[in-house]
């Protein structure tokens, strides 16, 4: 089956119901597919079920599936920009940023679930505009600075906010580690309603952009005699990588992983050029973040696992057998 | 003939070094220029200048008599090719879709890709003989056939002007005879860093003679490559000697004298 067979395509998207409707029936109420079909077709005919399927796992099942699709375009772009196959959404200090606000707004306010997210996106956002800056300040040419302005950013601001939870009450430190692990289970559909229209934003902008981004692949100067505006580009698509970042770490907390796996398995099924990675980025990463949810709901008796510690843990594994696979011999 | 590219006593500083000194020379429709010259005498960066990338410092860079600083990028790139010493893409790309990287200028936003630019396609890989490895990842290519396939997306990108850096670097003979004589054929305005003073006399009709960013001689093929002056520029004694096959005499530098040297 060659790369752009439409079969690969055509799996994927049949792969997408099944999860969806597999993830719909799982959780403590039991739901027929019959009693599932007339929820989602016409009127109530039970109004338990239907509270437990649009006000709880719709949103939560649109929630994991664009947190993911999200998560993992911008580690396709990122690393396709940086031509570096370990660059993240991560890697520019968002999650430190994310996590410095939420320190501060559960120490202001501890009890209240919105300025949490807010302020966890003004970290998101404080994180990026530093990295930014530095990277104005030492020029855009070299990819280097990009990554070592990140990773000084996400170690300065982590720093400040352990400080912060050092001197906090010990539960308040609690949620915040707990918030930063990752967890899907505030999702609603106000959430979705801002993550979503991001994500799809993105996904359409670097669509435009294809034939741009795939001759950055190449050495800079190349895609320069090629008309490509690098350097603007780049600062387009950091900007908005972040900002779609920072929605959905603002919501969900941090996912380590996504970003960094699944354009790595993307490549290998449906290729390296900007279109079938983008797509194909959106569709797998959905579909892995609704099934990593699942687990995280269902592994354990009446308890949540935090989400990113399941995609830790698969992470790390994917990579230990990319290692052993790429050995000679 | 119209001059396509045209350098007035353009000099060039980076840093506190001078690079170009006051250079200037033009590019004539549909010849080909070789810039030849020792290490460090500028070659590189004068191509830089044709193609926008670096700015002089002063003098005028023109392109079809405008300033080559007023064009936008993607016009000059829908008029201009480079051929450049490229690393290979860490994503490694298949030769079909680094070729048609070409079509880069060309498009706009969702623009599709049409039949048209396959049939493009096809031919610029036939006429540089990659089409057997078309869907290879250009990780496996060749030295020579990566060359190739640089040269077949600038055959997509479709521009009346191919510059070209040192594009018989890593090759082996047979290579970089086949890499000349094909965009000898394309029937392009040319302008080609060589380093091979041989190949530079049987490709180009023009040479540009570079030292230490300044010209040592501008014009004819003939007429620049001569044993007197390739001796000068190159501190080595040079013999020309005639070939009864060829139109042009075979360059030949020897080793000095002992007792030159001890002097």
């Amino acid at each position: 089956m060659s790369k752009h067979s439409p079969w690969r395509w055509l799996l994927a998207l049949l792969c997408l119901l099944l999860t969806f409707v597999m993830s719909i029936r799982l959780g403590s109420a039991a739901i027929s597919y019959g009693q599932l079909w007339q929820l989602l077709t016409g009127p109530a005919a039970n109004p338990t079920f239907d509270a437990i399927v649009w006000q709880i796992r719709l949103p939560r099942i649109a929630m994991a599936f664009f947190a993911g699709a999200g998560l993992a375009v911008c580690g396709a772009l990122l690393q396709n920009l940086s031509r570096n196959p370990l660059a993240d959404p991560y890697l520019f200090g968002l999650t430190a940023g994310a996590g410095l606000g939420a320190s501060v707004a559960m120490i202001v306010f501890p009890e209240q679930q919105l300025p949490l997210a807010l302020s966890a996106f003004a970290g998101a956002s404080l994180a990026v505009t530093l990295v930014v800056l530095v990277c104005i300040r030492h020029g855009w040419q070299q990819l280097q600075v990009m990554l070592l302005a990140g990773v000084a950013v996400s170690f300065m601001l982590s720093a400040i906010s352990s400080f912060i939870l050092y001197f906090a009450e010990p539960f308040a430190a609690n949620r915040v580690i707990f918030w930063l692990m990752g967890s899907l289970s505030r999702s609603d559909w106000l959430g979705v309603a801002i993550v979503a229209p991001a994500v799809l934003l993105l996904l359409l902008l670097a669509l435009a952009f294809r034939r741009q981004l795939d001759a950055m692949l190449l050495h800079d100067e190349s895609a320069r005699t090629l008309g490509v505006s690098v350097d603007r580009i780049r600062l387009l698509f950091l900007l908005c990588t972040s900002a779609v970042t920072a929605f959905i770490v603002a919501q969900c907390g941090g996912i380590a992983f996504v970003g960094l796996m699944i354009p790595h398995l993307v490549r290998q099924w449906f290729g390296v050029t900007m279109l079938p990675l983008l797509l194909g980025s959106a569709l797998v990463g959905g579909i892995f973040l609704i099934w990593v949810d699942n687990l995280a709901r269902s592994l354990l008796m009446q308890q949540e696992i935090p989400l990113g510690v399941i995609t830790s843990m698969l992470g790390s594994v994917f990579f230990l057998l990319l290692l052993k696979r790429q050995q000679p011999g | 003939m119209a001059a396509v590219l045209q350098l007035h006593n353009v000099s060039l500083q980076l840093g506190q070094r001078i690079v170009l000194d006051q250079v200037s020379c033009r590019v004539t429709a549909g010849r080909v220029l070789g810039v030849v010259g020792p290490n460090g005498a500028g070659k590189s960066s004068l191509l830089r200048l044709l193609y926008g990338e670096l700015a002089a410092s002063q003098g005028q860079v023109l392109f079809h008599n405008k300033s080559i600083t007023s064009y936008r990028r993607a016009d000059l790139a829908r008029q201009m090719a480079v051929v450049m010493q490229s690393p290979v893409p860490v994503f490694s790309l298949t030769t079909e879709q680094m070729v048609l990287l070409g079509l880069v200028p060309h498009k706009r936003w969702f623009d599709p890709t049409t039949s048209e630019d396959h049939q493009q396609l096809q031919l610029a890989l036939e006429k540089t003989g990659l089409l057997e490895l078309r869907s290879k990842p250009l990780a496996e290519l060749s030295g020579g056939e990566l060359q190739r396939a640089f040269i077949a997306r600038a055959l997509v990108q479709n521009a009346k002007v191919l510059l070209l850096d040192e594009p018989t670097n890593h090759l082996d003979v047979h290579y970089q005879h086949q890499i000349l004589q094909l965009i000898r054929q394309l029937n392009l305005t040319i302008v080609c860093c060589l380093h091979d003073l041989n190949l530079a006399a049987s490709y180009c009709d023009d040479i540009l003679l570079l030292d230490q960013g300044r010209v040592q001689d501008f014009g004819p093929a003939e007429q620049v490559l001569t044993a007197e002056r390739l001796a000068q520029v190159f501190q080595q004694p040079c013999l020309m000697v005639p070939h009864a096959e060829l139109v042009r005499p075979v360059i030949h530098f020897y080793q000095q004298q002992r007792e030159a040297r001890h002097e």
